[in-house]
């Protein structure tokens, strides 16, 4: 599976560090011999990068732009034990979106058979605002 | 993955009171149009208003916020306004049903009392004036007032809560300093309109038809659909149904400021008829995809096929509103009026089947394919083949 590089800006908001040359991640020619396919997933250890990139895959249908971009991604924690915790914002308390992002999410780690317990929660502080974007999210719509 | 936890169940009776409202005022619609020869279920007719603006969308909509908000009393809301359906349906006694379907407004009234004392702003204090129209339309209702008066105040409720989640959204684009701040005038002269015509119905339609023509202009202007359009699959679909909606929406602002007669005739099937079905009906149908995962928690695929159902709602609705109110053929008008209610059947046939093709694609395949990044918005909204 083509792997996207973890954003630089998604990536320091989550406290993470956009993965060096090293990582098997950012190695184009490592994956380039991985055998195509969700299965390449499974030969690699469950790390909170693998399970960004597919948060990537999550987007809010109304604005055509994924939930990484759009800032409402918090933080995401992997336990050793396969245990992913993951925080997230909505841009207001009354957004309908929740259970819609919940089951999104979800349905997006499933890929990772290594994912063995999945908590998803939904906070409002601090609040959201566009500045929360990153620039592909704004590039998408319009502001730069 | 969990598709249906306990708490979905829970929800699904809600949502079945909310459709059985809405076949009850699409059966009180076929009776209004003189295309069933049986008067059977008569107060379907008299209240087909009602069932379909409170008890179908008041329901919905209420439902929405009280899975948004996750309090168990704001249920009391949905399931007050789906039963007070049913008791005007069957013309319980006592005003019980317009009594039940008002104590649902003041539920979802006091559900943006509380999310505005969470979060504080300007979108959300607009849709809890939409919900206070409700309230004061079902006040109206269960004092005896004709459907016509109360009409003016149920297209507040659904039009004002549109405009609030709206104005939400654009948040995520550019705009100038000034543009909430037309809103606010915009919303300012419809709910004068509004209360102007309680006590004088011609004039308050009228000046709530401007303020109807300026929230079209100011969607028109800023909504996020114009860039959204742009992009594939079901945000384009969405888009459209947006764009369509705020046309219908001009257009019944133009009818309520020319002919201000709110009583039985060709303007008021079409003053009525543009707002609800070409601008309410076809937000419904755009987000679909979107509330009814949220709140049956099972993945509602966006499908091509969508599009006939859409189509349909605003092909029919010109078939109705000019061939038949504006040019006057009963024929038209009735051709109309039945193609608007097989849009609302397909659509809801549409969407059924896309739940249980999903629910079967979700047992044949545990792993959902790999995508690269520009057809991430295919995975997100799970595509039907």
């Amino acid at each position: 599976m083509r792997q996207r590089p973890v954003d630089p800006i998604a990536a320091s908001a989550f406290g993470l560090e956009a993965p060096s040359p090293e990582h098997p991640l950012a190695d184009e020619q490592t994956q380039a011999a991985a055998p195509r396919g969700p299965l390449s997933i499974t030969s690699s250890p469950l790390c909170t990068e693998s399970v960004v990139d597919l948060l990537y895959d999550v987007i809010d249908p109304e604005l055509g732009v994924n939930i990484v971009d759009l800032g409402l991604l918090r933080g995401v924690e992997v336990g050793d034990d396969g245990a992913v915790k993951i925080d997230m914002a909505l841009t207001t308390p009354g957004c309908p979106l929740g259970g819609y992002i919940d089951e999104e999410i979800r349905s997006c780690l499933a890929q990772l058979p290594q994912v063995r317990e999945m908590a998803v929660n939904v906070g409002f502080e601090p609040p959201w605002d566009p500045t929360q974007m990153t620039d592909a999210g704004r590039e998408q719509l319009g502001w730069l | 993955v969990a598709l249906s936890p306990s708490a979905a169940k829970r929800r699904a009776p809600l949502m079945g009171l909310a459709l059985v409202a809405l076949f009850a005022g699409l059966w009180g619609g076929l009776i209004r149009l003189g295309l069933v020869s049986t008067t059977a279920v008569a107060s379907a007719s008299e209240a087909h208003g009602p069932l379909m603006a409170l008890g179908f969308l008041g329901t919905l909509i209420s439902l929405e916020r009280a899975v948004a908000l996750g309090r168990w009393w704001s249920y009391a809301a949905p399931l007050a306004t789906g039963l007070g359906a049913i008791a005007t349906l069957a013309s319980a006694p006592g005003e019980l049903g317009p009594a039940l379907v008002t104590v649902g407004g003041f539920v979802l009234l006091a559900d943006h009392a509380v999310l505005q004392r969470i979060a504080p702003s300007l979108h959300n204090a607009l849709m809890g004036l939409g919900a206070l129209a409700w309230c004061a339309a079902g006040i109206a209702w269960l004092d005896g007032a004709d459907v016509s008066r109360v009409a003016p105040l149920m297209a507040g409720f659904l039009v004002l809560t549109i405009v609030g989640e709206r104005l939400e959204l654009t948040r995520v684009t550019p705009r100038p300093r000034y543009a909430a701040g037309l809103l606010l005038v915009a919303v300012a002269v419809f709910a004068a309109g509004l209360i102007v015509s309680l006590p004088a119905e011609g004039v308050g339609v009228r000046i709530a038809g401007a303020g109807l023509i300026a929230q079209a202009a100011w969607l028109a202007r800023y909504d996020v659909a114009r860039r959204t359009v742009r992009k594939p699959g079901a945000t384009r679909f969405m888009a459209l149904a947006l764009l369509a909606g705020y046309v219908w929406l001009l257009v019944g602002g133009l009818l309520w400021a020319i002919d201000a007669s709110m009583l039985d005739g060709s303007a008021y099937d079409a003053q009525l008829h543009a707002v609800f079905l070409g601008f309410v009906m076809s937000m419904v149908f755009a987000h679909a995809p979107v509330i009814v995962p949220a709140v049956l928690r099972r993945p509602l695929p966006f499908n091509r096929a969508f599009y006939a159902h859409l189509s349909l709602l605003h092909g029919s609705l010109a078939l109705r509103v000019i061939g038949g109110d504006l040019a006057g053929s009963v024929v038209l008008w009735q051709w109309g009026g039945a193609l608007n209610e097989v849009a609302i059947v397909l659509f809801l046939v549409a969407s059924g089947a896309a739940l249980v093709r999903a629910r079967h694609g979700a047992r044949g395949a545990a792993v959902r394919p790999a995508r690269g990044p520009q057809a991430g918005h295919e995975v997100a909204i799970r595509s039907a083949p």
